[in-house]
């Protein structure tokens, strides 16, 4: 067998290691005899090396960026929007509400804001969860077009329409309010 | 697997921007040679290199931690590739750009003008381009072992082939690398 040169399968496992020990040695003695297998043993060994040393591209400057600029702005899900939404919405809306406290009542019904202490803020918060609550049994038994005239237009009728607009703003920009939010 | 690797993808799947940041750096360049030599269009790597990335965040819930990470990824990229083939076939059309297109640049090249080195740079030139003349089958094995440096069952879990079949293909890809090696050498 030795005689013959060696076939490319035979250069590739040797290159491999994927030989038996016994035709490692048969090979080693016929390379030393061969100088035609000797130099394709080489050129062949050569080419493996510098597979093992394979050049390498820099991936480019802006793919990192990039990658990470579509990661972050993946879509999310209902539940992470509409969490985002409330969040913000309930903070802008507790805003405008102590803004409408402090400042609404004096400039649209001339009313004198008050400084009031903790427990007659409370008493007044405990009075106005009974009167939101009666206008509520109010509305819900006897809803007619004087009560609604009288009472809750004046009284409620802005602070209805400031949240309407906010709600309906918050929509339109939820995606700044949710990339606000990160 | 690696516990840093473990650690950080961890670390990832609780939303942390920046071992997700770190992930990304520890194997785009992988990634990206594994798909630019592929496919020889820099453009197109770039692009499914983002594309995995983009998938291994929107999946990592399902990774299996019993499996090394890289044999995860390079399956999702060996099976992007594919498809990239696919729809390769279906627009006939699509030209690849040349080998040697855009902003690409030699990362490890030396800075060494010794004679030697320019010649070895010159071989290592000369075969890679004759991998690049590989059939894709055997041309992605070829990437797989030397450029990503996966193991034999690394990559026969990726391509989903038995070990003998694995390496009877390695062995063709290598034998017709030697012959068009061969061939540039005679001219």
């Amino acid at each position: 067998m030795r005689n013959k040169h060696m076939t490319d399968e035979e250069i590739v496992l040797y290159i491999d290691n994927g030989i038996s020990i016994e035709n490692r040695i048969r090979i080693d003695e016929h390379l030393k005899k061969c100088s035609v297998c000797k130099a394709k043993m080489k050129e062949y060994q050569e080419i493996e090396k510098h597979l093992k040393e394979p050049i390498l591209y820099a991936p480019p400057v802006d793919l990192l960026n990039n990658i990470k600029q579509k990661i972050w702005e993946k879509k999310l899900s209902f539940e992470e929007v509409f969490i985002g939404f409330m969040v913000t919405f309930s903070g802008i809306a507790a805003i405008l509400a102590f803004i409408i406290y402090r400042y609404g009542f004096e400039f649209f019904y001339n009313i004198p804001f008050m400084k009031l202490s903790l427990p007659s803020l409370i008493k007044t918060g405990i009075n106005n969860l009974y009167e939101l609550f009666y206008v509520l049994k109010k509305i819900y038994f006897m809803i007619d077009a004087g009560f609604l005239r009288k009472i809750i237009i004046p009284r409620y009728g802005l602070s209805m329409l400031l949240l309407f607009i906010l709600i309906v703003i918050s929509y339109l920009k939820r995606d700044i309010i949710i990339k606000g939010r990160k | 697997m690696l516990k840093d690797e473990k650690k950080l993808i961890k670390r990832c799947l609780k939303g942390e921007k920046k071992a997700m940041e770190m992930l990304v750096v520890n194997y785009q360049k992988g990634i990206y040679n594994y798909f630019y030599r592929n496919i020889r269009n820099s453009e197109t790597a770039a692009d499914l290199t983002q594309d995995i990335f983009l998938k291994v965040f929107s999946k990592l819930g399902s990774y299996d931690f019993k499996y090394k990470f890289s044999t995860w990824i390079y399956t999702m990229s060996h099976n992007l590739l594919i498809d990239y083939y696919r729809k390769k076939k279906n627009l006939s059309f699509t030209t690849f750009a040349s080998a040697n297109d855009g902003y690409i640049e030699f990362e490890d090249k030396t800075v060494d003008t010794g004679e030697e080195v320019l010649s070895n740079m010159e071989k290592k030139e000369r075969i890679w381009s004759a991998v690049d003349k590989l059939p894709d089958e055997y041309r992605e094995l070829i990437v797989m072992r030397y450029i990503n440096d996966l193991k034999y069952y690394e990559i026969s879990q990726i391509l989903e082939i038995p070990m003998g079949t694995l390496k009877n293909k390695i062995f063709r890809a290598k034998k017709k690398l030697f012959k068009i090696m061969r061939g540039e050498n005679e001219k």
